[in-house]
């Protein structure tokens, strides 16, 4: 199955704007993450991810879902965002 | 602190004021200060558009001092948007350079017949005609004043056309670029025929203690340096970083607040502005993030200036369905020189487009143009129309709330105390939706930035779909960026910094021992003190706590939100719980203990005091 991962702000200029990641059924966020180079490096430490780092399957934040565990199916949308702010 | 300048520009009279300690060390500055003045002078009842009135332009003690992103000033006024009491922040370097030139604060009253503008410099302060800048944009004006005065740093404030048509939120422009952006300030001064404030000067402004004010400026320096959101992202991508943020969130509020995703945002992203209008990045006075904007866009829509911000990408992108860079910043542009708040300008702009949708705006108050969603060439004409109150112009100079109920469909305003809804659909962040509906100065984001919390992570990430907890939050901002307004610092501290960095800082600048509690205490203070201004002004209270229909009945249609409303009444009984209010008046227990006796006499006295 394929699922797209996106990228923002600072985390573009390491991983372009989005790719596509194919993986085994019953996949989680964590093979994902492991399946793009440099990506896991980037977002976690210590098992979990980086305090204000945000990655969101299909725009909910994963720290409200199963965190790297958290299930991803087929078509998911999956946006990692660097520590961000604004007004 | 405490200098002021008082402007009776009905009599053509200057005199200098100084302020008495007690007020200082209890209101600090800028907002609080305001604030104060306010409820000791002006009757909560009048006009904004009166003699009576005042526009009372303040910075803090901290304002052009070496702590880091003290660049700002503001405006408080009795708002023509929301007729409350209000106040409007902004940054560049006028604020500092107002210090400099030997003043804290100018207390504009009454009104010229004619224009005239201030001059201030060096201690000195006179009103000169400004005939022959009456009518001028802020550009012409700033650059003709700098001319004339003969001198390239001097700094300027002003009003444009904009604020002289007196459109309902026509802003302060200073530096060309910069904005006390909402509320229509601008009008006020308009009405008053203030067109301009130039300044210049080379005080510096006193710190009492100057050993542990460096001390404590390092700390504050150091934290935000750290800080990889002030330290990478802010600078990098400015604050449209956060568009894609929003949008993947499902909750930037698209065509009118009609659904939280705009699927082509991106092509109005920081990310994207960087990478295609860009000309360099600007920092305010003393500012180590430099979060500004130049940009120069293309053809058709050929300009250059500062911007744009979130809340302007915001506002004429997603909120009228357009995602054309080019359009949506020469529309920013355009509000820059006529002197309009984008916000506003570009949230009425959706309005009007959901109206002519819905088939209820007359062809002929249109003159040919087609409002429709996505229509980028609307944007920059509408914007035009609006500040010389131009056909439908004349309609929307009058603010959404106006407009809807003008053309049959108040239910289309999304408004809170008549000012127009910023960029965060609250629907998918509750505590956002709380703050929204308690802001004392009507639909704003900033009162209580409940975004940070629930969507940043900042200072930790909280459920945005969960209603519990949400009320202490919404307080704990409210009171902490009362005290940002009033010290006066930029807000994007506050993604590194608080209220226990600013006190030691504060208290050696001022001689005033301040804690943390003193200073949660004032914020508290200021907004109990600002929502009796408004109590007394138009009866506020639990009626005005509230959100537009859509929020809280319509379901989000589509995205990470889809299903959702916000569930307001749970969080509002706790949220007046915690400020000790009841039905959102304050009661005289909490005001006394806020040392605020004499509000709660003014109440009683008006029979608004709650049980």
């Amino acid at each position: 199955m394929r699922v797209r991962v996106e990228f923002f702000a600072t985390l573009r200029e390491k991983f372009g704007k989005a790719v596509d990641v194919t993986l085994e059924e019953d996949a989680r966020l964590v093979d994902v993450l492991r399946k793009v180079e440099g990506l896991y490096e980037e977002v976690v430490e210590g098992g979990e991810i980086k305090p204000r780092y945000k990655v969101l399957v299909n725009g909910l934040n994963v720290e409200f879902l199963q965190g790297l565990n958290t299930e991803v199916k087929d078509g998911d949308e999956i946006c990692v965002f660097p520590p961000a702010g604004g007004g | 602190m405490g200098k002021i300048l008082r402007v009776d520009l009905t009599n053509g009279k200057l005199r200098d004021e100084t302020l008495p300690d007690e007020v200082l060390r209890d209101w600090i500055g800028g907002r609080g200060l305001g604030v104060y003045l306010m409820l000791k002078e002006v009757d909560p009842k009048v006009d904004p558009f009166s003699p009576e009135n005042k526009v009372i332009i303040l910075t803090g003690p901290l304002t052009g001092t070496a702590m880091p992103e003290s660049g700002r000033w503001c405006s408080v006024t009795k708002a023509p948007l929301t007729g409350t009491i209000h106040d409007s922040q902004s940054g560049g370097k006028w604020g500092p350079e107002l210090k400099f030139a030997g003043y804290d604060g100018i207390v504009v009253e009454g009104a010229s017949e004619t224009p005239v503008y201030l001059w201030i410099h060096d201690g000195k302060a006179e009103l000169r005609d400004a005939k022959h800048l009456w009518g001028k944009d802020t550009h012409a004006t700033t650059d003709i004043l700098i001319e004339e005065l003969g001198d390239k740093n001097i700094k300027v404030m002003c009003i444009g056309p904009a604020g002289e048509n007196l459109v309902r939120f026509a802003c302060l422009i200073n530096d060309k670029g910069r904005a006390a952006g909402r509320g229509g300030h601008g009008a006020v001064l308009g009405y008053k025929k203030l067109k301009a404030i130039a300044v210049r000067g080379t005080a510096k402004p006193p710190i009492k203690d100057e050993e542990k004010f460096r001390e404590a400026v390092k700390t504050n320096v150091d934290k935000i340096k750290k800080s990889p959101v002030t330290g990478e992202a802010l600078p990098k991508y400015g604050t449209a970083v956060l568009v894609n943020i929003i949008n993947k969130h499902g909750i930037l509020p698209t065509r009118n607040f009609q659904t939280g995703v705009h699927p082509t945002a991106d092509k109005y992203s920081g990310e994207t502005i960087a990478e295609k209008i860009l000309t360099k990045r600007v920092p305010c006075w003393g500012c180590i993030i430099a979060c500004g904007r130049y940009t120069k866009t293309e053809a058709p829509y050929e300009g250059e200036g500062d911007g744009p911000e979130y809340e302007t990408v915001w506002a004429f992108g997603a909120q009228t369905g357009t995602d054309d860079l080019n359009a949506i910043t020469k529309a920013n542009f355009l509000c820059n020189e006529l002197g309009l708040d984008t916000i506003s300008m570009g949230h009425v702009i959706g309005t009007l487009m959901e109206l002519y949708e819905k088939g209820k705006i007359p062809e002929e108050k249109l003159r040919g143009l087609k409002p429709t969603w996505g229509n980028g060439a609307a944007l920059v004409e509408l914007t035009w129309r609006t500040a010389y109150r131009s056909g439908i112009g004349d309609d929307l100079a009058e603010g959404a709330k106006k407009l809807a109920e003008k053309y049959g469909a108040p239910e289309v305003a999304m408004v809170v105390r008549g000012q127009e809804l910023p960029a965060y659909d609250p629907r998918g962040a509750q505590g956002h939706g709380l703050g929204y509906a308690t802001s004392n100065r009507g639909g704003c984001h900033l009162r209580a930035y409940m975004i940070a919390p629930e969507v940043l992570g900042v200072p930790q990430l909280v459920d945005r779909f969960e209603t519990k907890g949400k009320a202490e939050l919404v307080k704990t901002f409210q009171d902490g960026f009362a005290v940002v307004d009033s010290l006066i610092l930029c807000k994007f501290n506050t993604f590194a910094t608080w209220i226990e960095d600013w006190a030691p800082a504060l208290s050696a600048a001022t001689g005033f021992e301040y804690t943390v509690e003193d200073l949660t205490r004032i914020g508290e203070r200021i907004y109990a003190a600002e929502r009796a201004y408004n109590v007394l002004a138009f009866g506020d209270g639990r009626a005005y706590d509230t959100l537009p229909a859509r929020l809280l009945k319509e379901p989000m249609p589509e995205g990470p939100a889809k299903g959702k409303v916000v569930e307001l009444e749970k969080m509002l009984d706790e949220y007046y719980k915690l400020r000790g209010w009841k039905d959102g008046r304050p009661t005289r227990a909490k005001l006394e203990e806020l040392g605020l006796k004499w509000v709660a006499d003014k109440l009683e006295e008006a029979g608004l005091l709650p049980e």
